[in-house]
């Protein structure tokens, strides 16, 4: 049987307009928002990160989903897989954010991260202790390295997948099983330790352990969001007829378990640093809470946690199709404002706003994204065959 | 029908149906105690006479009598304290969010291990109790009307948390298992050979009747009750863990120790669920559904989280390097390489290394291996506790006031008394009542065991999944996973 | 709409081996449009309450509503003890901290659900300890899945049908069972 969707070219244009708009968008921000430099560069890495991190978890979850034997997914795994086709452009921001540091004085990396500045450390003793990690040539070689690895894998579980549609058979499943255990330790620590490099370290004297398993809960939200999002794109446009509010109401259990778990490692963040009242760890929330950016604050808490926690609390909610699409759009907001609070008040500064750099950059970002998902869902059966838990997913009712 | 993976290993290995169910399990509830029983029992009670002797000892002394001094004021007690905590993690967690998450292996095994987990938060309540030193005055941790002038508890203090967390958790794990095990009692019930004995069970089992209102109603506060348990299984070690993170002592404050901490305790959690239920297992002859793959799948867990927890010391660690504090960092190189080194790397050898030996498939599945692991695990567990509080404490900010902390005798016989407690506890749960719940393996016994093919099945509890998907394949034709009914499973 | 019925009637009890041969025998009956009166089964059978129409408990609700109720209750405690009647200044936070008070907040909101939903759970259900139920088949709690039908104009009809649909065994409504050593108590409802 042959279940495939057509890339049309009206997509490919809605996409690529979508990107170029964004370009358009971005000149206009440099018109009017000239001198710009950190709220430029801090936007380039936002909406990078934005999506590349929910492509990440998209081949972790995979990975989950093997090593549990979780067999609801099964049906809809050409998604996970299609997002991660998108890693490589990750690769893109890291090295474009690197090369452009060497533009100039305010570009690039010097324009997000305080420790590529000689002359600040120089007089900085803590930064002169930490310059063995938070160098530039150590920092590329580590967002490239994990970047290239978690691609692979995303390549790999794609190949094996396509392959087993050819073959059926043990032989893929037996190899995306092995894939699994190896890829998630190894994501487990790597990403962990990426977003110390990419988004801790724009405050270079902050630190906080938890910070890593925080923007996982982030990522792992937005990529179910994702999920959700094209599973009902997909259906509203009369495809995947063997997807049904079972699977939609498990994608979004996920989204709701997670954004409570997000609000616990918020929490455990936030409430450690606020009693202890160190000097080393208060000024990041500090300059969180006060000026502009409180309101700020508390929307990013009520989005990201108390949004889904009600919108989500009762069963049918989680599997009525506008309802979810609804929350979806939510999440997707929540996320974006929860990232906006951690790198902008760093880079930005006072030229921190919401204008054409912010939709420009994000436009631009999506537009690539949802052409890569698009042509690579596109590109084979979107019910992946002879999986070997496929039919747990195709009679799944909860 | 079962639609379930061909390739899914049964969770019930042998012959049975719904009546060899409920007679398998309900022997030994039924039977007179063995031999084996008896003597475990006894052993089990002496130890907890070492405890009761000691706890005397402490409370007609009191605190003095322990090792403790001006610069470690937690010592044996806490560690203790904390790593039965711990233990009682894996009952709630395989009850709720196993439940949530669907893994119906969960159901032979959540029963006794839900069981273990209220033994072990009892075991666990001792000690900050009988830190108190005048343990009669315990309830000021209570907010009671008084008449000492308005002297309420501090709510903003963590270990007044832990009252509340501990209290909750253990109320709400009771509730939980209880309603759980009324089905089952009332099977036990209906079983009864004498009056009394029906007077009895039916007294405990509420009128039990299993009419589809009351299934109905029984499995939606199930799956509720998890929805409750689950956050409050976290937020339980959570809060312990707020004991040491909301002070400012370098070792202690830092914010990855919540999730940390609770993924510890599930590690060892199931690690003391694995020790006991391998024992189980064979003497009450449960191996038919307490299977190998049970174990691996619990041995799965136990590599998983020893894994966290080796992230989260490597995320420590770094942390105290990347932080420029170098007091932060003192403790560290101290813990690894201080006076204490030797519990820093039985703690690393036991919870890091050790459970990568279940990468071998062999070695998972083998039940002596997995006893001899988690029996590791425990230890490794217990030093992990001594060794953030101890090393943290031991050698602190002034260096004129450093010292170390020699635990004495009455610190050791509390231990072991609780630990002969917890065991009296178990022998007599593993006596009298149903050490799986029964209902909950019926429901599961179609859809594991039924249009499983027979030559996938080899040696006594093996199941070959690449051969059961080749004769699945080979029965249904090619297109068996390509299923004709796609789109037509609506409800 | 659910077609079990609570009243007690004329009513025959039909006892089945298998849980599958049960639910094929329900889902006929239903299509008959006999009167189900109630159903017993050892385990919770999935997809009953479909055959049957019973309806979701709402049980969900009562959660909630004692939820808001133990945040409520965590809130005064810890507002009147600590804010209110004896304010005190613990390093320097405010005297009504949000976030401190938030794990007893929390646990409060916890503990007040779970035992508030499963008392409802336990009194909507009838279950209290020295209740004596009715039992039509000990075995009900252990192998057997017993059925309860309404006995209407048709009652040869619906034995017949019974017998062809895999009954095992159909008796008259009798609750005691003889085979026992001992009578069990009868309590008329």
């Amino acid at each position: 049987m042959i279940r495939r969707i057509e890339f049309t070219s009206r997509n490919k244009t809605i996409f690529m307009g979508a990107s170029i708009l964004g370009v358009v968008l971005i000149i206009l921000g440099l018109i009017v928002d000239h001198n710009q430099p950190g709220r430029f560069w801090a936007n380039f890495l936002l909406s990078g990160f934005y999506f590349t991190a929910f492509s990440v978890l998209a081949v972790a979850f995979m990975a989950i989903q093997y090593l549990a034997s979780g067999a609801w997914s099964s049906g809809i795994k050409r998604i996970f897989e299609a997002m991660g086709m998108y890693i490589p452009v990750g690769i893109g921001v890291i090295v474009v954010i690197f090369l452009a540091t060497f533009i100039g004085e305010n570009n690039g990396m010097h324009a997000i991260y305080e420790w590529t500045h000689a002359d600040v450390v120089k007089n900085d003793v803590v930064l002169q202790g930490k310059s063995g990690y938070l160098n530039m040539p150590f920092w590329l070689i580590r967002g490239v390295f994990f970047l290239a690895i978690w691609a692979l894998a995303g390549r790999a579980y794609r190949k094996y997948s396509l392959n087993e549609d050819e073959v059926g058979g043990m032989l893929n499943y037996n190899k995306s099983f092995r894939l699994s255990a190896f890829f998630l330790p190894f994501f487990g620590f790597t990403f962990c330790v990426a977003s110390w490099d990419w988004l801790m370290s724009i405050q270079p004297h902050w630190y906080s352990t938890i910070f890593g398993v925080n923007v996982f809960a982030s990522s792992l939200v937005g990529c179910m969001t994702l999920t959700n999002l094209i599973i009902i794109i997909l259906k509203k446009n009369g495809k995947m007829e063997w997807v049904n509010e079972n699977h939609m109401h498990d994608v979004s259990k996920f989204m709701f378990g997670f954004s409570i778990f997000w609000c616990y490692t918020w929490v455990s963040q936030y409430l450690l640093i606020w009693y202890a009242n160190l000097p080393e760890e208060t000024p990041y929330y500090l300059m969180r809470m006060h000026g502009g950016w409180k309101s700020l604050f508390f929307i990013n808490l009520s989005l990201n946690f108390f949004a889904p926690f009600l919108l989500f609390m009762m069963r049918d909610a989680k599997r009525n199709l506008n309802w979810v699409l609804f929350v979806c759009i939510v999440l997707l907001l929540a996320k974006y404002i929860d990232w906006y609070m951690i790198i902008m008040p760093m880079t930005a500064g006072k030229d921190s706003g919401f204008g054409f750099y912010e939709i420009g950059f994000w436009l631009f970002f999506a537009g690539i994204f949802a052409y890569i998902v698009g042509a690579s869902l596109a590109k084979a059966n979107l019910l992946p065959k002879n999986h070997p838990y496929l039919v747990e997913s195709l009679h799944h009712d909860i | 029908m079962s639609h379930e993976a061909a390739i899914r290993e049964p969770l019930i290995f042998g012959e049975t149906n719904y009546s060899v169910i409920t007679d398998e399990i309900c022997a030994p509830a039924e039977a007179k105690p063995t031999k084996h029983w008896y003597i475990g029992f006894t052993i089990a009670m002496l130890t907890l006479c070492i405890g009761i002797v000691s706890f005397y000892y402490e409370v007609t002394h009191g605190i003095g009598s322990w090792g403790l001094n001006k610069t470690i004021g937690w010592g044996f007690d806490i560690t203790n304290f904390v790593w039965w905590i711990g233990i009682g993690h894996a009952g709630t967690l395989i009850s709720a969010i196993l439940l949530l998450f669907r893994q119906d292996w969960r159901n032979s095994i959540n029963r006794s291990a839900e069981a273990m987990t209220l033994f072990a938060v009892v075991c666990a309540g001792q000690f900050p109790i009988f830190h108190m030193g005048r343990v009669w005055n315990a309830f000021f941790t209570l907010p009671l009307p008084n008449d000492y002038g308005p002297l309420w508890p501090n709510f903003n203090s963590a270990l007044l948390w832990d009252v509340f967390a501990i209290s909750t958790y253990f109320t709400v794990s009771i509730v939980f298992w209880y309603t759980g095990i009324i089905p089952d009692l009332a099977t036990l019930r209906d079983r009864a050979k004498s009056k009394t004995r029906w007077h009895i069970f039916n007294f405990f089992s509420f009128g039990w009747t299993g009419s589809i209102r009351q299934w109905n109603r029984f499995e939606l506060v199930s799956l509720i009750l998890a929805g409750l348990a689950t956050p409050l299984v976290l937020s339980v070690h959570t809060i312990v863990s707020f004991d040491f993170a909301t002070s400012v002592l370098p070792g202690w404050h830092t914010t990855i120790f919540p999730p940390y901490f609770v993924a510890g305790a599930i590690f060892s959690g199931f690690a003391m669920v694995l020790t006991l239920l391998i024992i189980a297992r064979k003497v009450m002859r449960l191996e038919k559904y307490i299977t190998i793959g049970h174990l691996e799948a619990m041995s799965k867990i136990i590599t998983l989280t020893g894994t966290m927890v080796g992230i989260a010391y490597g995320t420590e660690f770094f942390m105290a390097w990347y932080s420029g504090y170098s007091y932060e960092q003192f403790t560290f190189i101290n813990r690894a390489f201080g006076p204490y080194w030797w519990s820093y790397w039985i703690m690393i050898s036991c919870n890091v290394v050790s459970p990568q030996l279940f990468w071998v498939r062999k070695f998972r599945r083998s039940p002596i291996f997995i006893f001899i692991m988690s029996i590791f695990v425990n230890i490794g567990m217990w030093f992990e506790r001594f060794v953030i509080i101890v090393t943290s404490l031991h050698r602190d900010f002034l260096p004129s006031s450093w010292a170390m902390y020699v635990p004495t005798w009455v610190e050791f016989g509390m231990f072991v008394g609780t630990i002969g407690l917890f065991f009296v506890l178990f022998f007599l749960f593993a006596k009298y009542l149903p050490v799986i719940a029964i209902a909950e393996v019926k429901m599961i016994y179609k859809k594991t065991t039924h249009g499983k093919p027979a030559g996938a099945y080899h040696g006594e509890q093996d199941y070959d999944q690449d051969k059961a998907y080749e004769l699945a394949a080979a029965a249904h034709g090619h297109g068996h996973d390509e299923h004709e009914t796609v789109g037509e499973h609506h409800h | 709409m659910s077609i079990i019925k609570i009243r007690r009637t004329n009513c025959i009890v039909a006892v089945f081996n298998d849980d599958e041969v049960l639910m094929g025998a329900l889902r006929k009956s239903r299509e008959k449009g006999y009167g189900i009166i109630e159903v017993f089964t050892p385990f919770p059978v999935h997809g009953i309450e479909r055959v049957l129409g019973v309806k979701r408990s709402n049980l969900g609700v009562a959660a909630f509503a004692f939820g808001c109720i133990g945040l409520l209750f965590g809130l005064s405690l810890t507002g009147y003890t600590n804010t209110f009647d004896w304010p005190m200044n613990i390093g320097g936070k405010p005297i009504w901290p949000l976030l401190s008070f938030m794990p007893i907040l929390f646990e409060c909101t916890v503990l007040i659900t779970a035992l508030g939903m499963v008392a409802t759970y336990l009194c909507i259900s009838r279950l209290a300890p020295g209740v004596i139920p009715v039992i039509y088949e000990p075995r009900s709690t252990a192998d057997k899945f017993v059925v309860l039908l309404e006995i209407d104009s048709r009652a040869d009809e619906i034995r017949n049908n019974m017998k062809a649909w895999g009954v095992e065994e159909l008796r008259d409504d009798v609750h005691v069972d003889h085979n026992m050593p001992f009578p069990i108590p009868f309590k008329l409802k």
